[in-house]
C-alpha cells in the first residue's frame, strides 16, 4: 500500500492499494509519525482497491485517538466494496464518510 | 371546358334541332314557294281569264279596236325593215337603245334586229286610240307590268310586235312600236284561248288570242296575240320576303323550343345527375375521413325514373359498401391483434430459451434456433442442476404453431424442474412422459434427447427419446452415436425409459439437431441428410462451435436455395472444457502468504468482475489472517483450493490447527461510537455477507473452510 499526506487546508492521507492484514500497520505506522495540529484529518479512498477487517482495526483505533484528543477524520471517496464492508460492520454508522 | 353530361345533352339537343330546322326549312321553302307561285298562277290565269272574257264581251264586234289592230299590222307589214345589215355593232343593248333613240328621237322599236318606224307619236296615239285604252285598261286589271300585241308571221316564224303598252310610266317613249319581231319557239295554239306561258324570256307572260268575231260573238278569224306580261322581279321579292318572314318565325320559334329543351333536360335529368354527383362525392369525402362513422348519402333523386332507380341503386351499393368496410375492419383488427399475440407468444418463446451463446470453466455451449413460423415446436435448454451437473437437452414437438409451443414449453419445464428435484434422469422422463400422455387430446408428442453432464466424473448420461441422434465430436474423429431409441414423450403411458452412460472428458462435444437439418429438402426433393452433417462435422473437428454452425448454416442455405424452409430448425453444441482449478499448500505460513494468494487469484481468474475480485481478496485476507495469526499447530499447514463450476466458485480453506469453527462467533455491528468499542471480530461479519454458503467442518484432522459464491 501506498500512503500519501499533504499538508493543504486540510491534512490529507491518500491511501493507494489494499488496507489489509498485511498494510494496515503501516498507516498506523505513518499516522503515528506525523504531528497533527489540525482539527479535521481527510482520509482519501479514491484509489482503494478494498479494506478488511485488519483495515476497520485500525481506522477504529485512530477515530478512538482523534476523539480523545479534541480531532476528528473524514473518509473521502469509498468504492463500492469499501461502502460494503462499511455498513455489513457499522462502520458506516461510526465514522465521518463523505 | 369540362365535357359534362349537361354539355354533351344540350349540344346532342342543338344539333338535333338545327338539322330538324333545316329540314323543316328546306321542305318548307320548296313547297312553300312552290304554293305561291301556284297561287299566283292561280291569279294570274284568274286574270288573263278576265281580260280573255272581256275580249269576248267587250272587244266586241265590230269595235275599233280590231280594225285599228288591222290597221297597225298591215301598216307594218309593209313598212318593217330588216335590219340586220346595219352597220352599227354595240357592245350592249342599252347602247344600242341610245342610239336608235338618238337615230330617231321621237319612236323606236327594238326587238331583236328589226324595228319599224312610225312616223309620228302624237298621230299614232291619237290615231289608235282604242287599242291605248285597251291596253291600259288590261294592264290596270291584270296588275300586270305591261301589255303588248302581236301578229305571227309565218314567213320569218316570228311574233311581230304591233304595239307595247307600260304600266306606271306614260312617257311615251316606253310604249313600243310596231313591228318589232320577237322569236317564238313554238306556233301560238289558236285552239286554246291561253296560248302560252312563260313562253318568252321566261317571263310571266299570258297570251291572249284575239279574234274577229262575227254578229253573235263567235269568233271568224285570228288577228293578233294580246300579251300581258307580270314583273317577274316583283313577284319573286315579295316570295322571297314572305318565305324570309316565314323562316324568321320558324327560327325564334326553335330557340324559344331550344331553350325550352335545356331548361326541361336540366330539371328533369342534369340536377338529377348532379345529385348523385354530389352524394357520390361525399359519401367518398365520408369514406375518406378517418375515425368516423361512415354514413349513407341520401342523394335525393325524386323523378320517377332510371334516374330514381339508380339513385336507390346507390343507396344500396352505399349500405353494401359500409357493411363490407365494417367487417374489413373488424377482421383487420382481429388480424392485427392476431399477428400482434403471435409475435408476443414468439418472443416470449424465444425468452424461455437460455443464452445462445454459454460459456464457463467447464462447458461451452452454443445454439442456434429457427422457428418456421411465428412460434415453433422446437426447443433447446440448459442448465446447472448442481455444481457438478450439466443437463441439456433438445426436443422437437411433432407440428407446429401455438398448440406445439404450448406443448413444448411443457414439456420442457416438466423436465427442468423434475431433474432439479430428483436425480435419476429414468425415473423423471418416466415422470415427464405420463403426465405429459395425460389428457393429451391433440396426440401431440415430442421428440426429446436429455443429457446430463457430470463434470467430476466427466460422464454423460443420457435418454434418447425418439429424437434424432446427436453426433459425438472429438479432436480426431466424429462419431453419430450409438444409442438406445427409447419411445417418444407424450405418446405411450408407463414407458420405462432407458438411460445409457458414455465418458464424455475435456473436448468432447455432442452436436445435437432436430429433423429441420436433415430433412431439409432442395429443388430435386432430395434431403440433406446425414451423410453431408457427417461431412461437414469431419471437416470441422477442430474448429470453434461458432464455426461448426455458422458452416452447417451456410451449407444448409446453399444446399436449399430458394425453397421455403419448411420446418423449424434447432441445433445444439455443449462441449465439455476443463475447469480452472487453483491450488495451494503452505508450511509453517505467515501473513506474507495473503499477497501471494490474491495476487495469483486475481492472475488466473481475471475474467472476474473487478469488484468480486476484492470482495474475494477480502474473504482471502480474513480466512488466512484467522488461520495463520490464531491457529496452533506443531507445524502449521494450510490448503486453498478454488474452482469456478459454472458461475459458482467454489472456495476450500483447509488448516491442521486445533479445532476452530470461527462461524460460531457472532456477528458484530456497530450502530454508534463509543469509547469501549472493541477492536477486532469484524472479519467473520464481512466474510459472511460476502459469501453465498460458507459451512466449516473438522476432517483428517483439520479444520475445512468451504465457501460457494456466485460471480
Amino acid at each position: 500500500m501506498e500512503i500519501k499526506i499533504t499538508h493543504a487546508d486540510n491534512l490529507t492521507i491518500e491511501l493507494t492499494g489494499r488496507l489489509d492484514t498485511v498494510t494496515s500497520t503501516e498507516l498506523a505506522d505513518a499516522v503515528a509519525k506525523e504531528t497533527i495540529t489540525e482539527k479535521l484529518v481527510i482520509i482519501d479512498f479514491k484509489n482503494l482497491e478494498y479494506i478488511s477487517s485488519a483495515g476497520l482495526r485500525v481506522l477504529l483505533a485512530l477515530k478512538k485517538q482523534f476523539t480523545a484528543e479534541d480531532r476528528d477524520f473524514e473518509i473521502h471517496n469509498l468504492n463500492d466494496v469499501v461502502k460494503e464492508v462499511f455498513n455489513v460492520t457499522g462502520f458506516i454508522n461510526i465514522l465521518s464518510v463523505k | 371546358m369540362k365535357n359534362t353530361i349537361k354539355l354533351k345533352i344540350i349540344t346532342l339537343g342543338l344539333i338535333v334541332s338545327i338539322l330538324a330546322m333545316a329540314v323543316s326549312l328546306l321542305v318548307s321553302y320548296f313547297s312553300y314557294k312552290n304554293a305561291l307561285y301556284d297561287q299566283f298562277d292561280g291569279t294570274i290565269d284568274k286574270t288573263t281569264e278576265d281580260v280573255d272574257k272581256r275580249f269576248k264581251e267587250e272587244i266586241w264586234y265590230g269595235s275599233d279596236f280590231v280594225d285599228e289592230i288591222k290597221e297597225i299590222k298591215e301598216y307594218v307589214a309593209n313598212n318593217y325593215t330588216d335590219n340586220h345589215d346595219d352597220p352599227e355593232t354595240f357592245d350592249t343593248y342599252d347602247d344600242k337603245r341610245h342610239h336608235y333613240a338618238n337615230k330617231y328621237p321621237s319612236i323606236y322599236a327594238l326587238y331583236g334586229e328589226t324595228f319599224i318606224l312610225y312616223p309620228s307619236l302624237a298621230e299614232f296615239l291619237t290615231k289608235y286610240k282604242d287599242i291605248i285604252s285597251m291596253l291600259d285598261t288590261s294592264v290596270k286589271v291584270s296588275g300586270a307590268k305591261n301589255a303588248f300585241i302581236c301578229y305571227y308571221d309565218e314567213t320569218t316564224s316570228s311574233l311581230v310586235q304591233l304595239v307595247e303598252y307600260r304600266v306606271g310610266n306614260i312617257d311615251i317613249k316606253e310604249i313600243y312600236y310596231p313591228g318589232s319581231h320577237i322569236a317564238v319557239t313554238e306556233t301560238p295554239n289558236q285552239e286554246s284561248s291561253v296560248v302560252s306561258k312563260y313562253s318568252v324570256y321566261g317571263k310571266m307572260q299570258k297570251t291572249i288570242p284575239i279574234y274577229e268575231r262575227d254578229k253573235i260573238g263567235e269568233p271568224e278569224g285570228l288577228i293578233a296575240y294580246f300579251f300581258i306580261e307580270y314583273d317577274y322581279e316583283k313577284v319573286e321579292q315579295e316570295i322571297q320576303h314572305t318565305i324570309l318572314i316565314q323562316f324568321a318565325t320558324l327560327g325564334a320559334t326553335s330557340v324559344v323550343l331550344i331553350i325550352l329543351y335545356v331548361l326541361g333536360a336540366h330539371f328533369l335529368i342534369i340536377r338529377n345527375i348532379n345529385k348523385l354527383k354530389k352524394a357520390s362525392s361525399d359519401f367518398a369525402d365520408n369514406l375518406s375521413a378517418n375515425g368516423e362513422e361512415i354514413k349513407t348519402i341520401e342523394p335525393g333523386v325524386k323523378s320517377n325514373d332510371e334516374l330514381r332507380t339508380l339513385s336507390n341503386t346507390f343507396v344500396s351499393m352505399e349500405n353494401s359498401l359500409i357493411n363490407y368496410i365494417n367487417v374489413i375492419k373488424e377482421q383487420t383488427i382481429t388480424e392485427q391483434k392476431m399477428n400482434a399475440e403471435l409475435s408476443v407468444a414468439s418472443k416470449i418463446q424465444l425468452e424461455a430459451l437460455p443464452n445462445k451463446e454459454y460459456d464457463d470453466d467447464n462447458v461451452s455451449i452454443r445454439a442456434f434456433i429457427h422457428p418456421a413460423k411465428e412460434v415453433g415446436g422446437d426447443f433447446y435448454d440448459y442448465f446447472y442442476i448442481d455444481e457438478t451437473h450439466v443437463a441439456f437437452s433438445i426436443q422437437d414437438v411433432s407440428g407446429k404453431g401455438i398448440p406445439a409451443s404450448l406443448f413444448m414449453m411443457k414439456g420442457k419445464e416438466l423436465i427442468k424442474s423434475k431433474l432439479h428435484s430428483d436425480n435419476s434422469l429414468e425415473k423423471v422422463m418416466y415422470e415427464v412422459n405420463n403426465e405429459l400422455t395425460t389428457n393429451n387430446t391433440e396426440s401431440l408428442f415430442i421428440t426429446s434427447f436429455v443429457g446430463i453432464l457430470d463434470l467430476k466424473k466427466n460422464e454423460l448420461t443420457f435418454v434418447n427419446a425418439g429424437h434424432e441422434r446427436p453426433y459425438i465430436i472429438k479432436k480426431d474423429r466424429i462419431q453419430q452415436l450409438q444409442c438406445n431409441s427409447n419411445f417418444i414423450l407424450g405418446g405411450m403411458e408407463d414407458f420405462k425409459y432407458k438411460s445409457e452412460t458414455i465418458p464424455f472428458d475435456k473436448d468432447t462435444t455432442i452436436f445435437l439437431h432436430t429433423d429441420g437439418l436433415n430433412e431439409s429438402i432442395n429443388d430435386d426433393r432430395e434431403e440433406f441428410g446425414y451423410d453431408r452433417i457427417t461431412e461437414i462435422l469431419n471437416k470441422n473437428t477442430s474448429s470453434s462451435l461458432d464455426e461448426i454452425i455458422e458452416d452447417l448454416n451456410n451449407s444448409l442455405k446453399e444446399f436449399v436455395g430458394d425453397n421455403e424452409q419448411f420446418d423449424d430448425l434447432t441445433m445444439l453444441l455443449v462441449k465439455r472444457i476443463e475447469p480452472k482449478n487453483l491450488d495451494f499448500k503452505f508450511k509453517k505460513p505467515d501473513i506474507s502468504i495473503i499477497d501471494e494468494v490474491n495476487d495469483k487469484f486475481n492472475e488466473v481468474y481475471s475474467e472476474i468482475d473487478k469488484k468480486v475480485k476484492s470482495q474475494i481478496n477480502i474473504i482471502n485476507d480474513e480466512l488466512l489472517n484467522n488461520i495463520v495469526s490464531y491457529e496452533q499447530a506443531e507445524c502449521l499447514s494450510v490448503e486453498v483450493y478454488y474452482s469456478l463450476l459454472g458461475n459458482t466458485l467454489n472456495m476450500t480453506f483447509k488448516s491442521n490447527g486445533e479445532p476452530y469453527n470461527p462461524l460460531e462467533k457472532e456477528e458484530k455491528h456497530l450502530d454508534k461510537y463509543s469509547d469501549d468499542i472493541e477492536i477486532g471480530g469484524f472479519g467473520l461479519t464481512i466474510v459472511k455477507n460476502m459469501v453465498d454458503k460458507i459451512t466449516y467442518s473438522r476432517e483428517d484432522n483439520k479444520n475445512v473452510i468451504t465457501i460457494l459464491k456466485r460471480i
